[in-house]
């Protein structure tokens, strides 16, 4: 056993945050790192010390394996927490980490190699007897991808090989477009992951995307804490999760889980880990990749396992042994994530950077919002445009669905554009309801039908109307420039009263 | 509280507002249309509650430079004042490619003189770690580079300028 005192979140946002939580209840201290860009964050003041790393752009700061392990040795910090993304799938910082002195919470460096790889993962698969899909592993100069994609056929994705998120990824529907893809991938997948290598795989249509929770100790005792179907995605980026999946019933939940516990003791995988799978509308499913990290959707998880992931990652990380029963985990209700991003529905999901003037998050019995982002905050142009995680619970799934919809339009993020309304849309359509979504219906979706902003009906004039009467016109106020890290009316620039029905 | 007459705009949508003021709250007439009151407060959250013949609205309202952003039902309405006699959009804007977002470029794929055709990629923006390839729409000559790769762009900023092909 290690004693874990001090945690260093090797990470940012609300992620830095979430482990913050977990450690505030074990009673471990928690330091910050932070970019420039970074340094007014919410999560950096809550953390018990904070070190600054270096310039806004991730390779010089949360992507300098050097500079966070040297900011642990300063701090005093007996271990790191990765997050995800960064560096928390890379096995040569969590290999520089334990060379440190540091305790590395997540899998081994043995473990990310086997599975964090794509290709390796495949192996690790055929080993565990579970099936795989085609596509192409190897020699990734364009040479040798132009022949392999001849072989798998069209249409295929070009991934990158330490890729997660839809990063370095492009879907490719004809040969002439391959190169471009290819460049474009590699480019991202350099910027992302600080690796360009690239693999192939064949694109399923009418797929659907399961994953599968797992936790492993340092003993070999391995659980699957049921699976997340995530489902809706664009441009290969999730944007609603669920648990349990409603695509699968209890025999196909069943060969699920056994699936991924195989191939986390195949790997001799420690932590948590996530398998994630494509579900074939004749019901087939393949082993598509192995996430060697806490995921960003763990909430849906957390709130119907009731676990808490993060608390059993430092747990583990410290060598506690895993008490969790596979046949003690059962679901209790139904659980959906929403991914609010920055970014326009209606201009091609492009990201918005700019500063949130004003802010509501949803609130009430069954919601869980995990975000790090307050009124006034500029949202830049440097890392991923995700804001907040809204995440609700329901007795079932229809329950569970209505509320997202309600907390949807609870949800204001003014200053900005961001996804809200189109998700709203699909929350309250007849697909999403009836578990009818598969992974590409977002695009196919969009391109027949582009997502146009709704006209403004009677009510939005009326409010308009409204502001405008109580001295909101032009030159009058300077909406965004209020000291609004608290959003109250006392910080209101149009000196409007309180007071019900009271004019100035 | 204050008169308002004013013409107000929101996508393809305009209307003229006339409100005038009452004790707690406004009489507004829409598109010349007869005036209705409204009583006026604003909620705990500083969020404007307006009760009329139809009920009550909620909404949180808030003014980002010329615009008034009024974010009702989960979805964000971007309100600008009527500049007056200029609704039309202007026609000339396909010629200049601007950014969509603020964020870096990537990649610059055309020179001064280049005739491409529809479709062509011309610059690789990228932000938030995703790319975003600006395209041309048309076959078109181009008639200026004003990026160079590596280069920070703002929302907004001219990348390109193109001209039909004669």
């Amino acid at each position: 056993m290690t004693a874990i005192r001090r945690v260093l979140v090797a990470n940012r946002g609300e992620i830095a945050r979430r482990v913050f939580r977990a450690c505030r209840m074990r009673g471990v201290s928690t330091v910050a790192v932070y970019s420039d860009a970074d340094a007014d964050s919410p999560y950096v003041a809550e953390a018990d010390m904070a070190v600054r790393l270096g310039p806004a752009d991730a390779r010089e700061s949360y992507l300098r394996a050097d500079l966070i392990i040297d900011a642990a040795l300063r701090s005093g910090a007996d271990a790191i927490h990765p997050g995800y993304g960064f560096l928390s799938e890379n096995a040569a910082f969590a290999r520089a980490v334990m060379d440190a002195g540091i305790v590395w919470i997540g899998p081994p460096p043995e473990a990310i190699l086997a599975v964090g790889d794509k290709q390796r993962a495949r192996d690790v698969a055929k080993r565990a007897g579970v099936p795989t899909f085609p596509g192409h592993e190897g020699d990734d100069d364009d040479a040798s991808l132009i022949a392999a994609a001849a072989r798998i056929g069209y249409p295929l994705l070009v991934k990158a090989a330490a890729g997660g998120g839809g990063k370095g990824m492009r879907k490719v529907g004809a040969a002439s477009e391959l190169l471009d893809a290819i460049a474009s991938a590699r480019r991202e997948a350099e910027a992302a992951f600080g690796s360009s290598k690239l693999i192939l795989e064949r694109c399923i249509e009418h797929a659907r995307h399961v994953e599968v929770q797992l936790l492993g100790d340092t003993r070999g005792h391995v659980v699957a804490l049921l699976e997340r179907d995530c489902s809706l995605q664009r441009r290969h980026q999730k944007v609603i999760e669920e648990c349990p999946s409603p695509s699968i019933d209890a025999e196909t939940r069943v060969r699920l889980l056994d699936m991924g516990v195989r191939i986390a003791k195949a790997a001799g995988y420690v932590n948590a880990g996530t398998a994630e799978f494509i579900l074939a509308p004749d019901g087939a499913l393949y082993f598509l990749e192995m996430n060697t990290r806490l995921q960003v959707e763990h909430p849906v998880t957390e709130e119907v396992v009731g676990v808490d992931l993060v608390g059993w990652q430092l747990a583990i990380a410290a060598g506690e042994p895993l008490t969790l029963r596979q046949e003690d985990i059962v679901p209790h209700g139904h659980a959906i994530e929403f991914r609010l991003y920055a970014e326009d529905p209606s201009n091609g999901f492009l990201p918005q950077p700019g500063r949130i003037v004003d802010l509501r998050l949803p609130q009430g019995p069954m919601i869980r919002v995990d975000a790090c982002v307050r009124a006034g905050m500029e949202i830049t142009g440097w890392y991923d445009p995700m804001i907040a995680k809204i995440i609700v619970k329901g007795a079932d799934r229809e329950e569970a669905r209505r509320r997202l919809s309600a907390a949807l339009a609870e949800t204001v993020v003014l200053g900005i554009r961001t996804n809200t309304a189109w998700v709203k849309s699909v929350v309250d359509g007849d697909a999403f309801r009836d578990a009818a979504i598969d992974t590409t219906w977002a695009e196919r979706t969009l391109s027949a039908t582009p997502y146009e902003r709704p006209e403004p009906g009677e009510a939005a004039w009326v409010a308009l109307a409204a502001f405008l009467a109580a001295g909101g016109a032009p030159g009058a106020s300077t909406g965004g420039t209020a000291p609004a890290r608290h959003p109250t009316p006392f910080y209101a620039t149009d000196g409007f009263s309180l007071v019900r029905g009271g004019a100035p | 509280m204050r008169p308002v007459d004013a013409t107000w705009t929101e996508g393809r949508s305009a209307k003229r507002l006339k409100a005038d003021p009452t004790p707690g709250g406004i009489v507004l007439s829409v598109d010349g249309g007869a005036g209705r009151p409204f009583a006026v407060s604003r909620d705990a959250e500083g969020g404007w509650v307006v009760d009329g013949p139809d009920g009550r609205v909620r909404a949180v309202v808030a003014r980002v430079g010329q615009r008034v952003l009024v974010s009702l039902g989960g979805h964000t309405f971007e309100f600008s004042e009527a500049a007056s006699g200029a609704l039309a959009a202007s026609a000339a804007v396909e010629r200049d490619i601007t950014a969509p977002m603020t964020g870096k470029v990537v990649d610059v794929t055309v020179r001064e003189g280049d005739v491409v055709e529809a479709g062509a990629t011309l610059v690789v923006l990228e932000a938030m770690k995703m790319e975003h390839r600006m395209k041309a729409v048309a076959a078109m000559r181009v008639t200026s580079v004003r990026v160079v790769r590596g280069a920070a762009v703002e929302l907004g900023a001219l990348l390109v300028t193109l001209e039909p092909v004669a």
